[in-house]
């Protein structure tokens, strides 16, 4: 990490370090600015606080094991990096094809949820960073109905781990469906709400429009992806580019703007969020059809046997206790699966070397990527619109620093 | 059941279809002496080359401009380490094309320098993107990516010892025992 020597540089400019504990750096980055009055002439952000090492400790976990890591990675949307590791492993055991239509339908739900809650974060945080407290406070009661759902089906409110290899760990309970259901009826009158309180509020719009501008050209240079990406005139949607989880099948726009500015990035994700509730709700009208129907692959290279089974019978023990002790073993090779997370391609990456153990897994963190626009988008601009950059960008450094 | 031998019409057609049109691949292959597909397991079915590390700016250079392709988006760039092999370290580029939206995986064999590190030449600065995932690599690996405007340690503290991700860096993790707990008793 860079240590600030000088608070002045030689030319009589400012340096002013913001974070790493700044409330709206989102987390532990840290800034340094280069300062001439109220301009920023320069940005060098540092990372690397929230260095956990997770994918070293993937390495040294069977299959089933690193699971619960993805879920630290990108904190605030824990089912996406769950489902992109997972989708992972299914193409390396060659049954990416194979799980069942349920479960399938039960990850878009709750991917959409996901996707909602971490939304609702950004316009909070985002809209607080620009003064607006009352959002803040009504994003948080959405956000707590959708970690009511969650609560109800894993019995955790943020770090699921719902997923498996071939499916999901469990059925989601009776109730899951009326739950859903609420919150579909509910959410689109609340974002209106929100829309209310700043779409066409004067001092928001001045303090977003025409600040922070990534052209299209730009945001291919720097990788972006998610709502960035659209957000700057490119149509690029994991969800339908390259779709997985049956995405292909449901009806629902992907949104994007011309624009590339501060603003444009706040309608793009505004916009996301009523097409999620659409998902959503189409999700929930298949899950009803689905009732009944199996959760989880059978395969007995990667399935555990049935409860009951284990307690009659002396090979499905055994099975069970190798399964736990040494975990899957896969052929020798690797894959690359992508989601669309509420900040763009989350991506694993696994080689395998045919142990039971990842040979090395690598998490392509979007706000990784999206990040290092900020140093050139910044530069030139106020230190108050550097509060509007990062915000707008959705960073999580959970998963910029792994 | 008798099987049935093809008909006579069924067997010009086939001799009439053309060749395949070259892939993307093949494109590289040609233009780009050293480059093959690597014999190895893609369970993700994206198309893969390898190119020999003296080509791999003009490779990704060309696959982005002048390739019919136009793969114009940098997914991901990242590293990995095979002990056992002659070239212990691997560099995996990802490409993106929105016009044909298609993926292509450019992977590049870094052979080790000794005592030194090994050394492979930067695409940073014909692609911003490859910026901080190239200086993720260095500071996880420990190989070094010549004319990379500003190679440092990204994530973890400057004075840092060692490359984390290699495999001979230890975990740091105690290893769990199975031993007897004092509430099973005896």
């Amino acid at each position: 990490m860079v240590m600030l020597e000088e608070t002045r540089t030689e030319s009589g400019r400012m340096v002013l370090n913001m974070g790493p504990q700044h409330p709206s750096t989102h987390g532990v980055l840290r800034l340094m600015l280069e300062l001439e009055g109220e301009n920023v002439t320069q940005c060098i952000p540092d990372m690397g606080y929230l260095h956990t090492g997770i994918e070293k400790m993937s390495e040294a976990r069977n299959y089933h094991q690193a699971l619960v890591l993805t879920d630290r990675i990108d904190y605030l949307a824990p089912i996406t990096n769950n489902l992109s590791y997972i989708m992972a492993c299914e193409k390396l055991f060659d049954v990416g094809d194979k799980v069942p239509e349920r479960a399938q339908v039960v990850r878009v739900i709750l991917s959409e949820l996901t996707r909602i809650a971490s939304h609702l974060i950004w316009l909070g945080t985002h809209a607080l960073d620009l003064g607006a407290m009352t959002v803040f406070m009504y994003c948080w009661r959405e956000r707590e109905q959708i970690l009511d759902i969650m609560e109800n089906i894993s019995g955790v409110r943020m770090m699921t781990s719902f997923m498996r290899i071939g499916g999901l760990v469990a059925d989601v309970p009776d109730d899951f469906a009326g739950l859903v259901a609420d919150f579909v009826r509910v959410m689109p009158r609340k974002i209106d709400e929100y829309e209310t309180l700043l779409s066409r509020n004067p001092i928001f719009i001045d303090r977003t429009r025409g600040v922070g501008v990534i052209a299209r050209d730009g945001a291919l240079e720097f990788g972006f992806t998610g709502s960035c990406l659209r957000a700057s005139g490119v149509e690029f949607d994991v969800r339908v580019n390259l779709p997985y989880c049956g995405y292909e099948t449901y009806d629902f726009d992907v949104a994007w703007s011309k624009e590339g500015d501060v603003y444009a990035r706040y309608m793009v994700r505004m916009r996301e969020m009523r097409e999620s509730v659409r998902i959503i709700d189409q999700g929930a009208k298949r899950l009803l059809a689905l009732n009944g129907a199996p959760i989880r692959l059978d395969d007995p290279r990667i399935t555990f046997p049935k409860r009951e089974k284990i307690h009659s019978s002396m090979e499905s023990l055994i099975h069970h206790f190798k399964l736990v002790s040494e975990g899957p073993v896969p052929l020798p090779g690797e894959a690359y699966a992508a989601v669309e997370s509420p900040r763009g391609e989350q991506a694993t990456y696994i080689m395998s070397d045919g142990s039971n153990k990842p040979h090395r897994v690598r998490f392509r963190g979007p706000s990784f990527y999206n990040l290092q626009v900020l140093q050139h988008t910044i530069a030139g601009g106020l230190v108050a619109d550097v509060v509007a950059c990062i915000g707008s960008i959705d960073i999580v450094l959970g998963e910029i620093d792994r | 059941m008798v099987q049935q031998p093809p008909s006579e019409g069924a067997t010009e057609a086939a001799d009439e279809t053309p060749p395949p049109p070259p892939t993307d691949i093949d494109l590289v292959i040609e233009r780009f002496p050293g480059s093959f597909v690597p014999s190895w397991r893609y369970a993700d079915q994206m198309p893969t080359v390898r190119v020999l590390p003296e080509h791999i700016r003009e490779a990704i250079s060309w696959l982005r401009h002048e390739c019919p392709a136009r793969y114009d988006m940098l997914v991901d760039v990242g590293g990995s380490h095979w002990p056992d092999r002659d070239e212990p370290f691997e560099v995996t580029y990802i490409l993106h094309s929105m016009t044909t939206n298609a993926r292509i995986r450019v992977k590049c064999a870094v052979a080790a320098h000794g005592d030194d590190l090994p050394v492979i030449p930067s695409i940073a600065l014909i692609w911003s993107a490859a910026n901080w995932p190239e200086r993720e690599i260095y500071d996880m690996f420990g190989v070094e990516f010549t004319d990379h405007p500003d190679l440092r340690r990204i994530l973890t503290p400057n004075d840092w010892e060692g490359h984390p991700l290699r495999k001979d860096f230890p975990l740091g993790e105690e290893p769990v025992e199975f031993y007897r707990s004092a509430s099973a008793g005896a």
